[in-house]
């Protein structure tokens, strides 16, 4: 393993949900290593889906200090996180959320419009790289529509590594996906990892997703509870 | 952003009926707003040339300094003489921008039938002046109708009537003269003396189309001279219409025994250089000490009754444009605000992807511009075809101040339907960037996990 890719120390989060202060991170203390493929897993509300937003600069700690690669990203200007959420961190989220006016290609495509250093050459051929690694290039210039829910999440995963990120975030990637499917996109994904390297983060509900991690974090009450480090 | 304006248009698939019904409104707005401005387009040349070729205001006249307040109590002071007028005409000729001057002489007297005589309103002007007017392509091609008498024939084109005079059909009317000079020629005249008190006069004053004309002279003298009724016309104003009298130059001239006239109108190649004209002249003639007041047609004091109508009409289309431009930029910006909700969870997409506010805001903003250039393309075909139908219709009606009837026509300018579509872009992408800027506050989680997405 490499080094600390992601700090998080002391992390609180609350949130106002009618009358009634919802407590959803209580001084959460976490390190991801550069390299690791981990799942965040735990009851519902008990706090993953935060913590993965904070991480991927989504959102603002009430508390605490998140470090992403050396970086303190706890309180950074619109821009700055734009420019990190854009360069160093991919998303794959659970209902996919891809284009539906655009591509395949072109959702894939999309972060790397604002790489202003890239070539339209360099694009498009990161864009085929992109998609060759989740075998998806016949359906470059299809649509959304036209694609079965396993499809949609191998383009957001396309998305998501298309920048080349340090790290990838995924929350509950294979919620809406049968078991079968479930299963190839959990091999595609541990696949990018080992070979590529790339750093996964997931929550997940899923225990075939769990039984295929090397580390497992269980989250209780907005705590780690185990797998800390 | 780089392809935002392809993005933009792909956008536009989404929820066609929606952007359809959008567009159609837009589009409809429009239309009417192009037929609308056609129609006051159509007025206003109308009615210019109503001021210039037939109320005799001409592109620029020239009056005497103070002559238009006080020439009709005052004529012998307030009037130009021969040698001003002369060189008037001279500078006119001289400069090419000037296609015609005209010389007119206003006065009044009393129109009689030989029984009865009525105050008259007199306007002196050469029939062969008065042919170039009327036959002036700018008049024809604007409202031929005007050129037209009520009834017979200007004195121009009538040879064998060397005094022949036009009344409004009113005065016409009082006179009880019927039949104009060219229905009574070759027919036994009236009597030398008319049973005027006798059931007899009325068969007698139909007879023929004899008008004598009284006056008073500049010196002071009683004068009448005899005309023959050849044409009669209808007045733009109503008061007019039981006064108005058109009388050949000469023969007012002779009535008042005077050289002088009351004020001279040019037409301009260009009217355009209307304003600069008026000044130039002014200047030129106070250098060889002439004192006149210029004015062109659209000058209040001078032509009151066009520049009047066109300030209401020009107000009353600025309003209506205003509404409908404010009702189209509400309802696609109704539009937007639903689009703009139906699609927050993709908003915190492109956010989560590294795209900044502006990035997502402009890309509604080019969204809208489109929508609503479509739309005012459309309208703009709507528009136009409308107009086509509508002329092609033949529809016809009596406006005041014209012989019989005249066509409906529609007549967009390039300039009113630019001027009217202008505002509606800046509107709806000012009302789409406040609609989207609100939402935009959001923080991307919170866009994320919106309910409406």
């Amino acid at each position: 393993m490499g080094e600390v890719l992601v700090d998080v120390q002391g992390v609180h989060k609350s949130f106002q949900l009618g009358q009634t202060q919802v407590h959803a991170l209580r001084g959460l203390d976490l390190q991801v290593q550069a390299g690791e493929f981990t799942a965040v897993v735990g009851a519902s509300g008990s706090g993953k889906s935060t913590l993965l937003n904070l991480i991927g600069c989504l959102d603002e700690p009430d508390e605490g200090r998140i470090v992403l690669g050396g970086q303190d990203i706890s309180h950074l200007d619109d821009a700055a996180r734009c420019t990190l959420r854009n360069r160093k961190i991919g998303y794959i989220f659970q209902a996919f959320n891809l284009v539906p006016v655009l591509s395949v290609a072109e959702n894939v495509e999309l972060p790397l419009l604002l790489h202003d250093d890239l070539a339209p050459k360099d694009r498009a051929d990161r864009v085929a790289q992109a998609l060759a690694d989740v075998q998806l290039t016949e359906f470059a210039p299809q649509f959304p529509d036209r694609l079965s829910g396993g499809q949609r999440q191998r383009v957001a995963i396309a998305r998501a590594l298309v920048t080349r990120p340090a790290l990838v975030l995924a929350d509950e990637p294979t919620a809406n996906l049968d078991s079968e499917t479930t299963g190839k996109l959990v091999d595609l994904m541990v696949d990018l990892n080992q070979k590529r390297g790339v750093t996964f983060l997931f929550s997940t509900h899923d225990e075939k997703l769990m039984s295929r991690v090397a580390r497992v974090v269980r989250i209780r009450d907005g705590k780690v509870a185990e797998g800390a480090a | 952003m780089k392809r935002a304006w392809a993005f933009a248009f792909a956008n536009l698939r989404r929820n066609r009926k929606r952007n359809l019904a959008t567009v159609a409104a837009i589009a409809f707005g429009y239309a009417g707003l192009v037929l609308l401005g056609g129609y006051v387009v159509r007025i206003e040349r109308f009615l210019k040339a109503n001021a210039v070729f037939i109320q005799h205001a001409g592109h620029v006249a020239v009056w005497k300094q103070g002559g238009l307040d006080n020439a009709a109590a005052e004529p012998d002071k307030y009037q130009f003489d021969r040698a001003q007028t002369d060189a008037i005409l001279a500078w006119a000729k001289a400069d090419p921008r000037v296609e015609r001057a005209t010389r007119y002489l206003r006065g009044v007297g009393m129109a009689g039938n030989a029984c009865a005589t009525r105050p008259a309103s007199l306007l002196g002007i050469d029939p062969q002046e008065h042919a170039a007017l009327l036959q002036h392509p700018e008049l024809l091609t604007a409202s031929p109708e005007l050129a037209r008498p009520a009834q017979g024939q200007w004195a121009y084109q009538v040879r064998d009537a060397p005094r022949g005079v036009a009344l409004a059909a009113g005065l016409q009317k009082i006179l009880q003269k019927p039949k104009v000079f060219d229905e009574v020629r070759g027919k036994p005249p009236a009597p030398t003396v008319l049973d005027c008190d006798t059931d007899k006069v009325t068969e007698q004053l139909a007879a023929d189309a004899d008008i004598q004309v009284v006056g008073q002279t500049y010196d002071g003298t009683l004068n009448a001279v005899d005309g023959q009724m050849v044409a009669s016309f209808h007045a733009a104003e109503p008061v007019a219409e039981e006064t108005a009298m058109i009388v050949p130059l000469s023969t007012l001239q002779s009535l008042y025994a005077t050289e002088r006239v009351t004020y001279v109108a040019l037409l301009l190649r260009d009217t355009a250089d209307a304003p600069q004209v008026a000044a130039d002249l002014k200047a030129a003639l106070a250098a060889k000490a002439i004192a006149t007041e210029t004015y062109t047609y659209a000058d209040q004091a001078w032509a009151p009754y066009y520049v009047g109508t066109m300030a209401f009409l020009g107000s009353m289309v600025g309003f209506i444009t205003l509404l409908v431009t404010a009702v189209l930029v509400f309802t696609v910006a109704g539009a937007m605000t639903l689009a703009i909700l139906e699609r927050t969870r993709e908003f915190g997409t492109w956010r989560a992807l590294g795209f900044q506010r502006g990035h997502v805001i402009g890309l509604l903003v080019r969204e809208s511009l489109l929508l609503s250039l479509v739309g005012l393309a459309v309208g703009l075909a709507i528009g136009l075809c409308a107009t086509y139908a509508v002329n092609a219709a033949g529809i016809r009606f009596s406006p005041p101040g014209v012989a019989g009837t005249m066509q409906l026509l529609i007549t967009p300018a390039a300039w009113a339907c630019l001027g009217q579509a202008i505002l509606l872009p800046p509107g709806i992408m000012a009302a789409t960037w406040w609609v989207v800027r609100g939402q935009m506050r959001k923080k991307p989680v919170d866009l994320l996990n919106a309910a409406t997405a």
